[in-house]
């Protein structure tokens, strides 16, 4: 076994990448500038200055968040402008969302989530321990705190920690339907369901190998990224998740259900998966290549996309080449 | 326990030796012998960190970069193999490469994806923490390491087998390390002399094992390297606030089980505690002891040293450079770049030669063609390769100064005069001359004179002069 040892040396920045989908167009941050391309990706509505790292792009209605989650910067972009400010966060800022205007970030090692209004007024509270994942739900934020296990419900206003419950630590991906929570857990090999009506947990299933990553299509089929058996599986449910967990006979034990989609094989591990509309598409991180889904069968989209450089709109999917720094369409 | 020992040589052959020399000697012996990702990955990472501290950078980069190969390789195998576990540890190994590589925002990718798949893992979120703090992002490597040593104690807790104490004792210093925590750097190094770890002390005594790495195969390597580290973060943490006593006296433990650690003699040599000789001698190319030692010398005057060890040339040339003996400083340097010609800490200080031999003393550029130069404008003037037109403006400057001779021969009322120091710089005539009048050795005498050029005076360099006129001083 080899046990390393800490040594501190110095070192220098590199060059990284982020797209998103907004409802105004397609937004890409790269080399410290924002640009917000028109629906067609052909044109160039604005450009504005961005951040070093792009690490991931928070879009809302009306604005975006790009985040440096290295370098604790968050650049808030007005979509039909381009006008933004640039704001510092705390540590290691790795998830946004926007309710209205309202921005909350979710700052990992601060162990905070922060509201930043429209005008600029700021709030922190403290969460858990390392905490990875947000996503909101009826107008409530969640806060999933990996290492803690802790899943916290938080009310915007007054902006404070509702609820809180146990579970489970450790997971890779957590994902909501709006009513449920599922945590996906690679080393059980499990999907853990809590109910958030209730905060409580509504079950567990066994889900393939190493499963690391899902995404929900309407209205409860789970899209289940593994790696390691090199297929997204697809886990449906005769009746609602939380209907069927609760009682214990859910039929998404891997194989069973009725699934407008099959399971879904590809040539190498896939351990991202994204559902727009009627696309599919899956991700593998290590060899950067993006796969299609259409009835069962995969095709490559595009290879050598990094992880923050593609997103999925209902029609098509987009990537963004950085060594030529254009932005390029698949449609669906 | 002491390196005399383990190695089983005389004190005065250990001298000449560097003391990473060793343990870059296994780890070339582990790259050629064993082929295992977890044996080559550690041997690249540990020569990277070897070279670095000698100040050897592109040989460090290079290592790096090799490691950066071994680390995707096994990636790439071990996705094809859909083992997510052994994924999850080759890319931490990755994302630690590319931060030495200085590729931050690749590093910090790979970090995050490391911890997708094994959030669940100390060793990760451990791997994690380095890598943010080589980013120099150490609130983000305290967090990390605060992730680990909640797991670890866990699992310490669960099972208190020798190898998670061990374990949680590393995170634990990591944790130290990045929060500045004297506190728990004591715990942990009282946890490492405890008797938790009696079998594993026995086990290092047996074997006689005393190579310090960064990334340690093992667990007698590890508790070593261990016990050296946090001993010496500690110690570095009692002289930062300025507990000297304490510093020392950490330091000394660290020489007892080590006696040529090169962090702990540089430490006792600025704390005063002994000379600069063996720091030298350990590590000679570190430049924080290089520029320890100029600042040493600005108020002390250490004899030239005798020895021949590269430690002690280097401490030659930083003691012709302070006496603006740039040409000797070249010599000397020269000869050891030819021996470390991948040495940076010699490049500076060469070009640091250099660079001082470029500056013209003032006299010089004067216009005027007589002049009383100071000993700082002759000593510069040692180290100036002259234009034509330097050489024939100080051709036609007679100059004048405070002389004294190191011998005299006075015979029926003339004295017979050699060589001897002006402005405490060296010279001497080309020949012995004869000056009418009775002059004493080692006293003050005004002497006027031409610089004919630059010479060895005493096996130092000096000035080549033409006596013009000689005076007592009334």
């Amino acid at each position: 076994m080899t046990r390393f040892l800490a040594l501190l040396l110095v070192a220098a920045p590199a060059l990284a990448q982020s797209i998103a989908s907004t409802p105004r167009g397609i937004v890409v941050a790269h080399h410290n500038v924002v640009q917000l391309f028109n629906a067609h990706g052909t044109e160039v509505v604005w450009t504005t200055d961005g951040v070093a790292n792009p690490t991931s792009i928070e879009d809302g209605d009306e604005r975006v968040a790009v985040l440096d989650a290295l370098s604790n910067d968050v650049r808030i972009v007005e979509l039909a402008t381009g006008r933004g400010t640039t704001v510092r966060s705390g540590q290691t800022p790795v998830a946004g969302i926007f309710l209205g205007r309202t921005l909350y970030l979710l700052e990992r090692d601060a162990r905070a989530l922060e509201r930043i209004g429209a005008d600029g007024a700021r709030a922190s509270i403290s969460l858990a321990a390392d905490p990875a994942f947000l996503f909101a739900a009826g107008g409530r934020l969640y806060a999933y705190s990996r290492t803690a296990g802790v899943l916290q419900e938080i009310a915007a206003s007054p902006f404070a920690v509702a609820r809180s419950i146990n579970v489970a630590p450790f997971a890779s991906d957590v994902e909501t339907d709006g009513k449920n929570a599922y945590l996906v857990y690679p080393r059980e090999a499990k999907i853990r369901v809590v109910a958030l009506a209730t905060m409580q947990p509504a079950g567990e299933v066994a889900a393939g190998a190493v499963p690391v990553a899902l995404a929900i299509e309407p209205p409860h089929t789970l899209a289940i990224a593994d790696p390691s058996a090199k297929r997204v599986w697809m886990i449906e449910g005769a009746q609602s998740f939380s209907q069927a967990f609760t009682r214990g006979f859910l039929r998404g034990l891997l194989g069973i259900g009725v699934r407008p989609r099959g399971n879904s094989d590809f040539p190498t591990g896939v351990d991202r998966v994204l559902i727009r509309g009627k696309a599919l598409i899956a991700y593998d991180t290590s060899s950067g290549t993006l796969y299609r889904v259409a009835k069962s069968k995969s095709s490559i989209v595009a290879q050598n996309v990094r992880p923050q450089a593609f997103t999925v709109t209902p029609d098509a999917v987009w990537t963004w080449d950085d060594s030529v720094r254009r932005l390029q369409r698949y449609a669906n | 326990m002491t390196v005399g020992l383990l190695f089983g040589l005389p004190a005065a052959a250990q001298q000449s030796r560097i003391s990473s020399d060793f343990e870059i000697q296994q780890m070339e012996r582990q790259l050629a012998t064993s082929k295992s990702f977890v044996a080559q990955l550690s041997a690249r990472l540990n020569l990277g960190d070897l070279r670095l501290a000698r100040n050897e950078n592109a040989l460090a980069t290079a290592e790096y970069a090799q490691a950066l190969d071994v680390a995707a390789h096994e990636r790439a195998e071990a996705r094809r193999a859909a083992d997510m576990t052994r994924y999850a540890t080759a890319t931490s190994y990755a994302a630690l490469a590319e931060a030495k590589l200085s590729h931050d925002a690749r590093a910090f990718e790979l970090a995050e994806e490391a911890l997708r798949y094994a959030s669940d893992s100390a060793k990760t979120w451990n791997l994690y923490a380095t890598t943010m703090s080589l980013l120099r992002q150490r609130e983000k490597a305290a967090s990390a390491a605060r992730n680990a040593v909640s797991i670890a104690t866990a699992e310490a807790e669960r099972s208190p087998a020798v190898s998670n104490r061990l374990d949680l004792a590393i995170y634990q210093y990591s944790l130290a390390t990045f929060t500045d925590d004297e506190a728990l750097l004591r715990a942990v190094v009282a946890s490492l002399k405890s008797s938790a770890f009696d079998a594993l002390k026995s086990a290092v005594v047996r074997n006689e094992s005393f190579e310090i790495y960064s990334t340690a195969r093992g667990e007698e390597a590890a508790y070593v390297s261990l016990l050296n580290r946090a001993q010496l973060r500690l110690a570095a943490l009692y002289e930062r606030r300025g507990d000297a006593a304490a510093a020392r006296a950490t330091y000394e433990s660290v020489l007892a089980a080590r006696s040529d650690d090169p962090t702990a003699l540089a430490a006792l040599a600025r704390l005063g505690a002994a000379d600069y000789a063996a720091a030298f001698d350990a590590n000679p190319f570190s430049l924080a002891l290089v520029r320890d030692y100029q600042r040493y010398l600005d108020r002390a005057h250490p004899p030239a040293p005798e020895e021949s060890t590269t430690g002690a040339r280097v401490r030659l040339a930083l003691q012709q450079l302070h006496a603006g003996e740039s040409r000797a400083a070249r010599a000397t340097l020269d000869a050891l770049l030819a021996q470390f010609p991948n040495n940076d800490t010699l490049k500076t200080l060469r070009r640091e030669a250099e660079e001082r031999a470029s500056g013209v003393p003032a006299f010089l550029t004067s216009g005027k063609t007589t002049a009383q130069p100071a000993g700082a404008e002759l000593r510069q003037l040692l180290g100036l390769t002259l234009t034509p037109e330097q050489r024939a403006a100080l051709d036609a400057m007679t100059l004048a100064g405070t002389a004294t001779f190191a011998s005299a021969s006075t015979s029926e009322g003339r004295t017979t005069l050699d060589s001897g120091t002006i402005e405490g710089v060296p010279f001497r005539f080309a020949e012995p001359t004869i000056f009418n009048g009775t002059f004493a050795a080692n006293t003050p005498l005004r002497l006027t004179y031409r610089i004919l050029g630059v010479t060895g005076v005493g096996g130092a360099d000096g000035l080549l002069l033409e006596p013009l006129r000689l005076e007592n001083i009334q």
